[in-house]
């Protein structure tokens, strides 16, 4: 029960989050093909999301961003209905050598400033013409890129306490297991209705940032 | 009960299913499994999403937690 405690008490609830996501980011890295051409083609977005996010994390460790979380549910809502509507959009291969720094910019200055990782590094991974594995692998090292440099950032303001995550490494089973069952269930997925699963998961997650933001 | 469910609830929207299912358990189940049994599928939950698209709200939600 002194355990349970620890674990169930607010800040280690909180705390409780950063191992199993981190984990289950490097896993969904690892678990598909050989990933260094996707780090050699996606390496500079990634640079650019770390520098992003030292810019504006500021703003996250000083002030509420309730309407920003609005804003960016909206925008993957109205992105993942759009997706679910219309023909595969897709970003000419030609367009990523400029397109990728500056997607990955403004993914780092968004997740600085909310704590968001999911806009606009999602949406373009989505339509890079990936394989299902490829991109699930690609959002896996965008989180994990994204995870790491939050929280070097928030450890370097002060506001990351590495002794609370100790008790998420309670949670990782579970969420590995779940990852687990997850991964069996997309290799069953036909690539159509994966791509259903995803935009819809889209709009599910963007209508629970903005519920969240609200109900908050 | 409540306590447990409002933590939960930051996890994500999974949590929110999972809340559903854990007002039944809660029923017929002592308080000290209950909240064991709740965090653990919780995060099967969580993770199980994550397995099939690729994402969740673990990480977003984790980074405002700790700020």
């Amino acid at each position: 029960m002194g355990a349970l405690s620890l674990v169930m008490a607010p800040v280690a609830a909180a705390a409780m989050l950063v191992v199993p996501s981190f984990v289950t980011n490097v896993w969904q890295l690892f678990a598909g093909p050989p990933f260094g051409s996707l780090v050699r083609r996606s390496g500079v977005m990634m640079l650019a999301i770390c520098a992003g996010t030292g810019l504006t994390i500021g703003v996250l460790t000083e002030q509420s961003s309730s309407l920003a979380s609005v804003a960016l549910g909206g925008t993957l809502m109205l992105y993942g209905i759009v997706g679910l509507a219309t023909p595969r959009f897709t970003v000419p291969s030609r367009a990523e050598r400029w397109l990728s720094p500056l997607v990955g910019i403004l993914t780092g200055l968004v997740t600085g400033a909310t704590g968001v990782f999911v806009i606009p590094a999602v949406p373009y991974l989505g339509s890079l013409n990936l394989t299902k594995e490829e991109l699930v692998q690609a959002i896996g090292l965008s989180f994990t890129v994204s995870t790491v440099a939050l929280g070097v950032a928030l450890a370097l303001s002060g506001q990351f306490y590495f002794a609370a995550a100790g008790g998420s490494l309670v949670a990782v089973l579970p969420a590995l297991l779940g990852v687990f069952i997850g991964q069996r269930v997309r290799n069953k997925l036909r690539p159509e209705v994966f791509r259903i699963c995803f935009f819809v998961g889209l709009v599910v997650l963007g209508a629970y940032m903005i519920i969240r933001a609200i109900v908050r | 009960m409540y306590y447990v469910c409002r933590q939960i609830e930051a996890f994500g929207s999974s949590g929110w299913m999972a809340n559903l299912i854990l007002v039944r358990c809660h029923e017929i189940m002592r308080e000290d499994s209950f909240i064991i049994v709740s965090i653990a599928l919780t995060f099967v939950a969580a993770g199980l999403v994550k397995g099939v698209v690729g994402m969740g709200c673990l990480p977003s939600l984790w980074a405002r937690s700790v700020s």
